[in-house]
């Protein structure tokens, strides 16, 4: 995997005349210095283009760094940000990593972040200072890894800033001969995922490490389900609600059945029995038949019934 | 004379009552589906006209009956004619198979209530998996909602075969609610009549407060535009669609049986809750009264139904859109908050043309949004209460509130038709002078709850869902049609309907309209035996009866055809309510003639 990186840290009008050379290539933008991209076709996207390593240096701004059998080369990206840097004031302190080879770049992560989405109006821009941050978070979880405790800012380098905001990050050893294998990386920003998180007021989906999976948060599961405890009352109320009626039931139906047998002599019972009174049976209204016509005056009612 | 009837205290009560028995769970997950299939706005046609024609007749059949007979259905249909014993006998019958599957649902919206109590809703997210990298990838595949129907609920079987072991948690859940059915009809209708007050009313201050809510969401009018406007075949305009649903038979049909089910005819329970007036009610008006009810209902709970269905499209619709602009922003490096959804396609085309390569490759991830097929999902029945309501009250916000509310008002309903359903069982038993001698109502209901608990354990297991289906789909629709039938045509012909018009008028004082006669001695039993003609040929036609079962490994429902012994039950079902009818009149026949013999037939 060959990477094309950018010049990190560059004071900031640098930086936008890199951006708009780099980053939005379609949108002609004027650069801070003046200088207009005047294309008329969209050209590629730089990362696209593959990097042309055996050409030979155009300046002598480059520096050789060795690790390995397998040299790291820097050089300038672009005509244009040549122009341009040439007349700007060019830190070369920290450097860039062009053409990382096999094991360095398979150290090398991915980071990608969501600012706007995250935050919406509150969004900061993303400048030198916050990747100063960010070195720095990456640089105290290295710290915090047995026997690298002397990891320093300037050891984790940044490259490839988009606009999206996303770059690649690789730590080297304080030699600088060689970047640190990703095994230890990965655990490191694992271990301290959410202090690096909050320091960008992000969380794991708007910051994002790719190659690193994030520790989902464990559910928090009570000692007893609350479900448990809700169907626990509401049975017990309705239980006891139940026993109540079934209760006060029995009761009402044992002081209906005293009463009647209390009530043995008395004549004004005809709840079950049909009484006959002078011959005459004294049937309430039959629903079903209508064969007795209680319209009907017998000769008998003349006298007083009891 | 017998002891005195129990009434209900004020007529008010017994219009709750049917009210409650009446609008139950069928008017809020089967009538919007109904409307989406057939043409949204247009459907109400067919829909009023039935009800009109062949709702309030029935209706008004019922309360009349039973008002008149003043007994619960075994009794009254044996006062029409001594060989219709066997008509209440069915009604009970399946009345007895209702109780024992539709209570698991009260069981179910029990399960979701007591687990709404938590932040997050345990639908909502997706369980993570053992080493903590990912989720389950049940649940992956699915959603985090049906999911947690299929899996934490119902934990479902792959098939019918498989019926697995009784799960402890619906089980629970599924005693509970025997145990509240059992405290309301406890003392029958003092309990009962109560208890309708809430279960009327109280689901209507719910809807109202999900019509405010399901209004103002974002993406309400888009449910209700398509609810109206349905867009239906791409050649058609949606007014020319409508029309052409109008023509449509299976629309009519539709409309028909959903009049018939949703007012519970057939059951008894209105016999029943009718034989606790007095004689003198005016079950004209309340016929009528219940039966615009029931529909306007079944209306209103649509449109709340339909907003929320908006929201829950709009809202999908607009995910997909930002995991697309997402997977464009993160291959191309893009600007955070450059893509928006009015630039997309845009875009899109740009990026196509300019880097075609890295855009091939990105290109079969590029999901294609459309709001439209997210509004076709047309769900009922369990689905929709389950699953689909569940995934939108999710995405409100403080959806605990929501999620509490809206479980409770399915209870409420649920409750209020087990009422009437366990009225329609134990009206005919405690009238029964034999079983009221030995034991008393409490005991009675409480044997019948506990045989029903009992026997609905069968709907917790783990193939249990499959056998509800069984049960909601054939135990009562080929047996009702033909309960009602029997009815309309006994009383119009073998009771006679001069006869019954005075005994009508004699116990209400009112006489009978022409309106009613027409409607009972002709329109509806011609329209019931369409109805049975088309169900018959359907049931003929299709051949083998199929289900959806659950594939946990693929994530969503497989069609698959019975086995046998379902097929057998099937069958059982069918016949054991049905075959009452002739088997009633066959065994009066024979203990007819067997005490000729001895005594002249009682007229």
């Amino acid at each position: 995997m060959i990477l094309r990186c950018s010049l990190s840290t560059l004071t900031p009008r640098t930086r936008v005349s890199l951006y708009s050379v780099l980053a939005t290539p379609w949108i002609p933008r004027t650069s801070s210095s003046g200088y207009t991209l005047g294309r008329s076709t969209p050209p590629a996207l730089p990362f696209l283009a593959e990097p042309d390593l055996e050409k030979p240096q155009r300046s002598g701004r480059s520096l050789r760094i060795s690790g390995g059998n397998r040299p790291v080369f820097l050089r300038n990206l672009h005509p244009a940000f040549y122009s341009t840097c040439n007349n700007l004031h060019c830190t070369w302190d920290s450097f860039e990593c062009i053409g990382l080879h096999g094991q360095d770049a398979e150290n090398a992560f991915k980071v990608r972040l969501s600012i706007r989405t995250a935050l919406g109006d509150k969004a900061y821009a993303w400048d030198a200072n916050e990747e100063y941050l960010f070195k720095a978070m990456v640089a105290f979880s290295m710290r915090k890894v047995p026997n690298r405790e002397t990891t320093e800012i300037s050891h984790v380098l940044l490259c490839n800033v988009t606009q999206r905001v996303s770059f690649w990050f690789v730590v080297t050893d304080p030699s600088r001969n060689h970047t640190l294998p990703a095994v230890e990386v990965q655990s490191a920003i694992r271990m301290n995922r959410n202090r690096i998180n909050n320091a960008f007021f992000l969380n794991d989906q708007t910051l994002e490490f790719l190659r690193i999976p994030s520790t989902l948060a464990p559910p928090t599961d009570p000692s007893v389900p609350i479900w448990i405890i809700i169907f626990g009352v509401i049975f017990c109320i309705v239980l006891v609600a139940t026993m109540l009626l079934i209760i006060s039931g029995i009761r009402q139906h044992r002081r209906k059945n005293k009463g009647p047998s209390e009530m043995e002599d008395s004549e004004d019972k005809c709840e079950n029995v049909i009484t006959i009174e002078n011959g005459i049976p004294c049937d309430p209204l039959d629903m079903k038949g209508g064969h007795i016509n209680d319209a009907f005056v017998t000769e008998d009612e003349r006298l007083t019934p009891l | 004379m017998e002891k005195t009837r129990p009434l209900w205290a004020t007529p008010l009560q017994f219009v709750f009552a049917c009210i409650s028995y009446a609008v139950g769970l069928g008017n809020v997950w089967r009538f919007p589906y109904l409307c989406q299939m057939y043409g949204g706005g247009s459907f109400l046609v067919p829909y009023i006209i039935m009800l009109v024609v062949e709702g309030m007749p029935l209706l008004y059949l019922e309360l009349a009956v039973g008002q008149r007979m003043r007994q619960g259905s075994i009794g009254a249909w044996r006062t029409v004619s001594p060989y219709l014993s066997g008509v209440g006998v069915a009604s009970v019958v399946v009345s007895f198979f209702l109780c024992m599957y539709y209570n698991v649902v009260n069981a179910w919206a029990f399960w979701y209530l007591f687990h709404s109590f938590q932040d997050p809703l345990p639908w909502s997210v997706c369980p993570l998996n053992g080493n903590r990298t990912g989720y389950i990838e049940e649940c992956e595949k699915a959603s985090s909602t049906q999911y947690f129907w299929y899996r934490k609920t119902l934990n479902i079987s792959p098939s019918i075969q498989e019926s697995g072991a009784v799960q402890w948690e619906p089980a629970l859940c599924l005693i509970l609610a025997w145990l509240v059915v059992y405290l309301c009809i406890l003392r029958g209708t003092e309990s009962t009549g109560r208890v309708v007050y809430f279960t009327a009313l109280l689901p209507y201050c719910v809807l109202i407060i999900y019509l405010v809510r399901g209004l103002t969401l974002h993406g309400a009018t888009n449910g209700l535009a398509y609810m109206f406007t349905p867009k239906g075949s791409p050649m058609l305009s949606p007014l020319a669609f409508q029309m052409e649903q109008l023509a449509n038979p299976k629309a009519w049909i539709n409309a028909a049986t959903q009049i018939f089910f949703s007012l519970g005819l057939g059951f008894g329970s209105l016999i029943a809750f009718a034989s606790y007036n007095e004689p003198s009610n005016n079950c004209q008006k309340h016929a009528i009264i219940v039966s615009i009810i029931n529909s306007s209902t079944s209306i209103f709970a649509s449109i709340v139904t339909f907003s929320i269905y908006g929201f829950k499209a709009t809202f999908n619709y607009e995910s997909c859109l930002n995991k697309v602009i997402l997977l464009l922003t993160n291959s191309f490096d893009l600007e955070d908050g450059f893509l928006t959804a009015n630039n997309l396609e845009q875009v899109k085309d740009y990026l196509a043309s300019a880097y075609p390569s890295k855009y091939s490759e990105v290109f079969p991830q590029i999901k294609n949004c459309s709001l439209e097929t997210e509004l076709e999902t047309a769900v009922q029945g369990t689905g929709l209460a389950f699953i689909v309501y569940t995934e939108a009250i999710k995405n409100m916000e403080v959806s605990q509130l929501w999620s509490v509310l809206y479980f409770f008002m399915l209870l409420l309903l649920g409750i209020g038709s087990m009422l009437g359903n366990t009225a329609a069982i134990l009206t005919p038993l405690t009238d029964s002078k034999v079983i009221s001698s030995y034991l008393p109502k409490e005991a009675i209901s409480g044997l019948v709850c506990l045989a029903n608990c009992a026997i609905g354990m069968l709907f917790t297991m783990e193939a249990g869902s499959y056998w509800f289906d069984i049960f909601n789909d054939y135990a009562a629709t080929l047996s009702l049609l033909l309960i009602v039938l029997a009815e309309t045509v006994a009383v119009c012909y073998l009771y006679g309907l001069s006869r019954f018009e005075s005994d009508l008028k004699a116990m209400t004082g009112r006489a009978l309209n022409w309106y009613w006669k027409a409607m009972w001695g002709g329109v509806s039993p011609l329209l019931i035996i369409s109805l049975f003609i088309f169900y018959l040929s359907d049931y003929i036609s299709t051949g083998t009866l199929r289900y959806q079962a659950w594939d946990a490994a693929q994530g969503q429902l497989v069609t698959k055809d019975y086995p046998p012994h379902a097929l057998a039950v099937i069958g059982l079902l069918v016949a054991a309510s049905t075959m009452c009818i002739p088997l009633g009149a066959l065994g009066t026949l024979i203990t007819r003639r067997l005490k000729r013999g001895d005594t002249a037939p009682v007229a």
